[in-house]
């Protein structure tokens, strides 16, 4: 049970908003702390992540909060129609890679068909839930509501979350046109990933693509004598999640020198500079295999 | 440009050190009516914000239990428990500490780990502390639990931390070993003299620095476990773990025990 | 409790007041930011020794350096204006020789020689590219360390070879015949001396006569400050501006480069096998300079209890003060619409130097103040009476925001920019709606303040550094709602102005004197009047200003004139022009004019240059203040910490001959944003000229309240709004 001494004015916030006619939303729970099934819940209205938590998980610590994600069907829906986007386009350069007999496009364009089709993705509002800044009620603590898309709708929503045990292995993965594309333990360094990988013919050899675990992107200078400079950072936007990395604002940075857990490293197709960052954009959502 | 000015005002205490700073204020030159703000920061720049300090009448009328808190040379702060999840196996119950609109410090047996909001670009603290995880108990989990009767508690312990950097995570490997247990009486802020136990732990930190070398780094710290009434409270702490978020101190303004 | 302590301004009393970030405590080691980061030469700009290398910096990166050996010390800005152009301003101290053969002008001052270089990328490195730069060495200042080159550098591992070709004082060794020479006979030989009276583009020079390849290799150790230097030099010194016989036993220079902090470089070398060498230098970028903000606590979700009933409960005197205390809104009227749905204020966003900072908290006060049913915010930016641009801000969405009622943003932005709806006065809103707050025109007091002000001139002739403290007690008083008298009383604190010569022994004026009275006014009084200037404002049309003043514009010049600007809202660019007759002041009493006079005016256009960041292009043709004709050129180019980097140069129908040392006026100038000095927000600038020489030609009039400053908010580039799309 879970003893609450909080000094902030914590009610204040929850009873506020007065919505009269509140649609009835649901949520679809998947604890993978105690089974891969997923479970239905309706969902008060106006209730906030925080108190949906509290009710949903006794032992804050068994969660690994950063891992956990919290989305809706009505996200999935996008993000599903950007992936048949993206595939469509794939397989367009593969029938051009046809066409012409460039076996090497083919086969890079193949793999990357193969990575997009097999992988889960989870499209996410929350990647990582801010748990304990959630339930001291002040940061990044909103109602479980999506805004309705013409002012007359009022329609509801289907809300997904999935909680991860804390006790998992951590791990990163090298994912795109690496020879060998694999799961690593998390803490390599990065230029040690990138040396001891090598990349298929065709692959894109100077810039290389960092997906945190947080959905943080960062455009990464990787050849040996680009390594210095700076890279490109894309931060992650709860409010706006699927927003293209194109209409975003470059934040100079150089991320931490390895690969943390549940970070992703992606290398893309030489040349292809915009399918690539639609591939970034897809690859933050994706469900890495435990 | 050239628009109307918001006349500002200025605190009287701010006045004493007017003549002393206006040289400094004077070397950059077109700061015109800006001197009182330079005077400002300069007093900012070599005094910082003050620590804060409570009377023991102020403790006595807090709400919840406290403690003092301070990274580094960072100014002292109150940091007030906000909440506390329960104990499970091999591991103390865990406290959420609360200070300011969000900083939070979590605690688990006197021994600081996680933190949120602390980290930032303009910060001395560089790093939060995601998470310490370990298969093994914590030895400060068996010598709080029974203070008066350490010798079956070990003397070592490994875990690995995790921390967030502005745009990445790293790990540390964390081996501790127990290298001194003595009986010490401290005095706490509330004027409270108490008997405790003071354990001394000396911590190798093992990660990459800042531009990709394995580097060691080495931390001697120190926990004070009371062994009163109320045993088993960590009363005062002196710790690090990784070389991004500074030396915290630690000392219990308003105990646990007795304000749940 | 904030963990915030670092970064405060350090300043650097050197060539500018830099504001040096300084890392406190918990940094030993340097930042990644910088491992990889192209070091300095010894003439500042990124390269080797005393050779350059085709390396860029990070863009914005800016260090003063200073280096010294028996017969040199030098002083040297670099800055990296572009990921693709460096410029570098530098001073050689030549220990060797006398300023000028007169000790009367220029005493016993050792010869101090200014130089400008440039440095172009031609290519980025790739896979199997070099970095290729061609750079031009000393192009505008006596041309005595003239050079130019062409480098290409080349990373591998820990190394970064360089290659290059030097002509000029770079290829003195003259160890292959010069390429260029097959193509043209122009080519073969190199003029010695200088142009017209130097500070000219000597382009009948560039990448003639000797010729060199050099080459080198920097090395980065592995201990992380260290990094090891070696080069064969271009230059055999067999023609040295220091005059004397300098020995050459190596033609390999080495040395060591020790980063000993984030913002702090050492460099030491052994060159020509005989002479050490030792540099110093402080960086910044000034891309990444940031400062602490402390800041009172923006409204949240927590005031939204308190906001009031009915528009009537607002207490409208405290709405005002909180806007002005945390939004930085300066309120002139606050008045609420007839259906009761929008408020609309006049003011000016003075507190911050992002509006979008400003307007925000200023909607989070009327957000927690106002009723419920005020469903949008109207700020209007009124500058001396004149509304300039309105700020709609969608309150409904700002409150589900705050409540954070919403996991996902608003399709819809929450403020956008608009013309200001009604040209009219709040009063016309009131007679239908409801006013909260007008503050109606009183003819009052004048407003008084006081400042203290340096001016300084590096490297002139009497003296290398020329000052000029004082202390200036300004006022401005407003006489109705579109006029205003400025006027400032300066007292004399500390100069060395009463040095100023000016004219060479022997040397004729042929310009009207309009800017080398220096010294007479300087001497004449402790106490001056610098201006007193009246000025009418009007707003002719939402794109139209106009202004009438006159008065004592300045401490040289007095005089009337009228100013007319064309600036539709952000679009980027304007178009003004204005016609002055100036009379020169007295500097033998206080408010007595000389016989000179002169109508001088200009057209003048302004434009934010399309496709390249934040830079704006000046050019002002007309007649100048000696009756000259011409135009004055000015770029400036903003860096994202708000620093602004300009440069400058008038070309008239004066002759270089008749101009007199430096040929035509030019000059520098930083403007640092108050907030990066304070820890407090500001939207007000603090400038420094650089001024190498100042002459009468080219000279324009400085008056108070030029249309362009005034009318800011018609495109924002001095101040920071995303709303703005140019």
């Amino acid at each position: 049970m879970l003893k609450r001494l909080t000094l902030f004015v914590a009610s204040l916030i929850l009873s506020q908003t007065a919505y009269s006619q509140q649609p009835q939303n649901s949520i679809q729970v998947t604890d993978l702390r105690t089974s891969n099934s997923s479970q239905q819940y309706q969902l008060p209205p106006n209730i906030r992540i925080s108190e949906l938590l509290n009710r949903l998980v006794a032992d804050p610590r068994s969660v690994d909060w950063q891992r956990s994600k919290l989305g809706s069907a009505r996200l999935q829906n996008q993000l599903n129609e950007k992936k048949q986007r993206v595939l469509a386009e794939l397989y367009q350069l593969k029938q051009w890679g046809i066409d012409e007999g460039n076996a090497e496009l083919t086969n890079n364009a193949s793999r990357l068909i193969e990575l997009i089709s097999r992988s889960d993705f989870q499209a996410s509002y929350f990647l990582g839930i801010p748990y304990y800044e959630q339930r001291a009620q002040r940061a990044d603590n909103p109602v479980l509501q999506e805004p309705a898309v013409n002012q007359n709708e009022n329609v509801s929503s289907d809300f997904t979350v999935t909680l991860y045990p804390a006790d998992a292995a951590g791990r990163a993965a090298l994912v795109g046109l690496f020879s060998e594309p694999s799961l690593i333990t998390a803490g390599e360094k990065l230029n040690t990933a990138i040396e001891t990988h090598s990349l298929q013919k065709g692959a894109e050899p100077n810039i290389a693509w960092l997906i945190r675990q947080n959905g943080d992107v960062a455009e990464l200078p990787i050849a040996y004598f680009n390594r210095g400079q700076t890279a490109k950072c894309y931060p992650h936007s709860r409010t706006r999640p699927l927003r293209s990395i194109d209409n975003e604002q470059a934040v100079n940075c150089w991320p931490s020198t390895e690969l943390g857990t549940g970070d992703t490293l992606f290398v893309g197709l030489k040349g292809h500079d915009k399918l690539n960052r639609q591939l970034v954009e897809l690859l933050k959502f994706r469900v890495m295999p435990l | 440009m050239q628009l109307p000015r918001i006349a500002k005002e200025l605190s009287k205490t701010k006045l004493s050190k007017t003549i002393l700073l206006l040289s400094t204020a004077v070397a950059v030159s077109g700061c015109g009516s800006r001197v009182y703000s330079m005077i400002d920061t300069v007093d900012y720049t070599l005094f910082g914000q003050p620590d804060v300090a409570l009377t023991s009448e102020q403790i006595k009328q807090l709400p919840y239990a406290a403690q003092y808190a301070q990274f580094g040379e960072q100014p002292r702060a109150v940091v007030m428990l906000a909440f506390i999840d329960n104990q499970l196996a091999n591991r103390g119950p865990q406290y959420q500490w609360a200070a300011g609109e969000d900083d939070i410090l979590l605690t688990e047996n006197g021994r600081m780990v996680g933190t949120r909001n602390l980290a930032g670009e303009l910060n001395v603290i560089k790093q939060d502390l995601v998470n310490l995880r370990s298969e093994q108990g914590d030895p400060l989990y068996c010598l709080t639990s029974k203070p008066q009767d350490t010798d079956g508690c070990a003397k070592s312990w490994q875990a690995t931390a995790e921390v967030t950097t502005d745009f990445g995570r790293q790990r540390y490997g964390i081996k501790s070993q127990i290298t001194d247990l003595q009986q010490q009486s401290i005095q706490l802020p509330n004027g409270d003299t108490v008997n405790s136990l003071k354990v001394t732990e000396s911590v190798t930190s093992n990660g990459l620095s800042a531009n990709g070398k394995p580097s060691q780094w080495q931390y001697n710290n120190a926990y004070w476990i009371a062994i009163d009434s109320a045993a088993g409270e960590v009363l005062k702490t002196e710790q690090q773990l990784v070389p991004g978020l500074p030396r915290l101190k630690t000392v219990s303004l308003k105990r646990i025990k007795g304000s749940q | 409790m904030k963990y915030c302590k670092t970064l405060v301004p350090t300043l650097v009393a050197s060539v500018v007041a830099l504001a040096a970030s300084s890392q406190s405590a918990s940094a030993q080691e340097i930042s990644d930011a910088l491992y990889h980061q192209p070091t300095q030469s010894d003439f500042g700009g990124a390269g080797l020794l005393q050779m350059p290398n085709g390396r860029m910096n990070r863009a914005g990166e800016f260090t003063f350096l200073y280096s010294d050996n028996e017969e040199y010390r030098r002083m040297a800005l670099s800055l990296q204006l572009f990921p693709w152009l460096e410029t570098t301003i530098r001073y050689n101290d030549i220990r060797t020789r006398r300023y000028s053969p007169f000790p009367g002008f220029s005493g016993d001052q050792t010869y101090k020689d200014r130089g400008l270089d440039v440095k172009l990328r031609l290519l980025d490195e790739s896979l199997y590219w070099p970095e290729i730069s061609v750079g031009l060495r000393d192009m505008a200042g006596t041309g005595l360390f003239a050079g130019e080159y062409v480098a290409a550098s080349k990373r591998w591992g820990d190394f970064d070879f360089t290659l290059g070709m030097g002509w000029g004082y770079l290829g003195q060794r003259d160890n292959i015949s010069n390429p260029l020479c097959e193509v043209s006979d122009d080519f073969c030989q190199r003029d010695g001396g200088f142009n017209d009276r130097g500070g000219s583009f000597e382009t009948d020079k560039w990448f003639r006569g000797e010729t060199s390849v050099f080459a080198g290799v920097e090395y980065q150790t592995p201990w992380q400050p260290l990094s090891v230097k070696v080069e064969y030099d271009g230059n055999d010194y067999s023609n040295d501006p220091s005059g004397t016989n300098i020995e050459v036993d190596s033609p390999v220079n080495v040395g060591l480069h020790y980063r000993a902090a984030d913002n702090l470089n050492l460099q030491l070398s052994y060159e020509r096998g005989n002479t050490f060498m030792f540099g110093v230098n402080l960086r910044m970028n000034f891309n990444d300079v940031s400062q602490y903000k402390d800041r009172p606590r923006k409204r949240d979700a927590r005031d939204i209890a308190q906001r009031a009933a009915s528009i009537d409960a607002v207490d409208s005197n405290k709405l005002r003060r909180d806007l002005a205390k945390e939004g930085g809104w300066g309120a002139q009227t606050i008045s609420v619409s007839e259906d009761g749905t929008t408020l609309t204020t006049e003011g000016y966003p003075g507190g911050y130097r992002d509006q979008l900072e400003a307007l925000d908290r200023s909607s989070r006060v009327l957000l927690t103040t106002l009723p419920e049913s005020i469903k949008e915010y109207r700020f209007v930016d009124k500058v001396l009476g004149m509304p300039l641009a309105e700020t709609r801000v969608d309150a409904e969405q700002l409150e589900a925001q705050l409540l954070q009622s919403h996991l996902q943003a608003d399709d819809n932005e929450l403020m956008s920019l608009h013309e200001p709806s009604a040209i009219t006065s709040a009063t016309d809103n009131t007679e239908s709606g409801y006013s909260l707050h007008d503050n109606e025109f009183k003819l009052g007091w004048p407003d008084f303040g006081g400042r203290p002000l340096l001016t300084q001139s590096f490297g002139n002739p009497e003296n290398f550094y020329m000052y000029q403290l004082r202390f200036d007690l300004q006022m401005d008083w407003q006489l109705s709602p579109n006029v205003w008298v400025d006027g400032t009383l300066a007292f004399n604190v500390l100069t060395n102005y009463d040095k100023f010569n000016f004219l060479v022994p022997g040397e004729e004026q042929k310009l009207p004197r309009v800017r080398t009275y220096i010294r007479e006014y300087v001497t004449q009084s402790d106490i001056w009047l610098e201006k007193l200037q009246a000025t009418y404002v009007k707003q002719l049309h939402k794109d139209w200003y106009a202004s009438v003043y006159g008065g004592y514009f300045e401490r040289m010049y007095a005089g009337m004139g009228s100013e007319l600007l064309y600036r539709p809202l952000d679009k980027g660019w304007a178009v003004g022009v204005d016609v002055n007759y100036a009379k020169q002041r007295s500097f033998e009493n206080h408010f007595g004019m000389r016989d000179y006079d002169t109508v001088t005016g200009h057209v003048t256009g302004y434009l934010k240059v399309p496709y390249v960041d934040d830079v704006l292009l000046k050019v002002a043709a007309g007649r100048f203040l000696a009756q000259d004709v011409g135009a004055q050129f000015s770029v400036e180019k903003k860096f994202d910490s708000g620093m602004i980097v300009g440069a400058y140069a008038a070309r008239t129908d004066v002759s270089a001959e008749e101009y007199g040392e430096g040929s035509f006026t030019k000059g520098f100038y930083l403007s640092i944003p108050f907030d990066l000095l304070q820890i407090h927000d500001s939207s007000g600038r603090a400038a420094f000229g650089w001024t190498p020489l100042t002459r009468d030609g080219g000279q324009m009039l400085y008056r108070s309240r030029q249309l362009y400053g005034i009318t800011e908010a018609r495109g924002r580039y001095y101040s920071e709004s995303e709303l703005y799309q140019h």
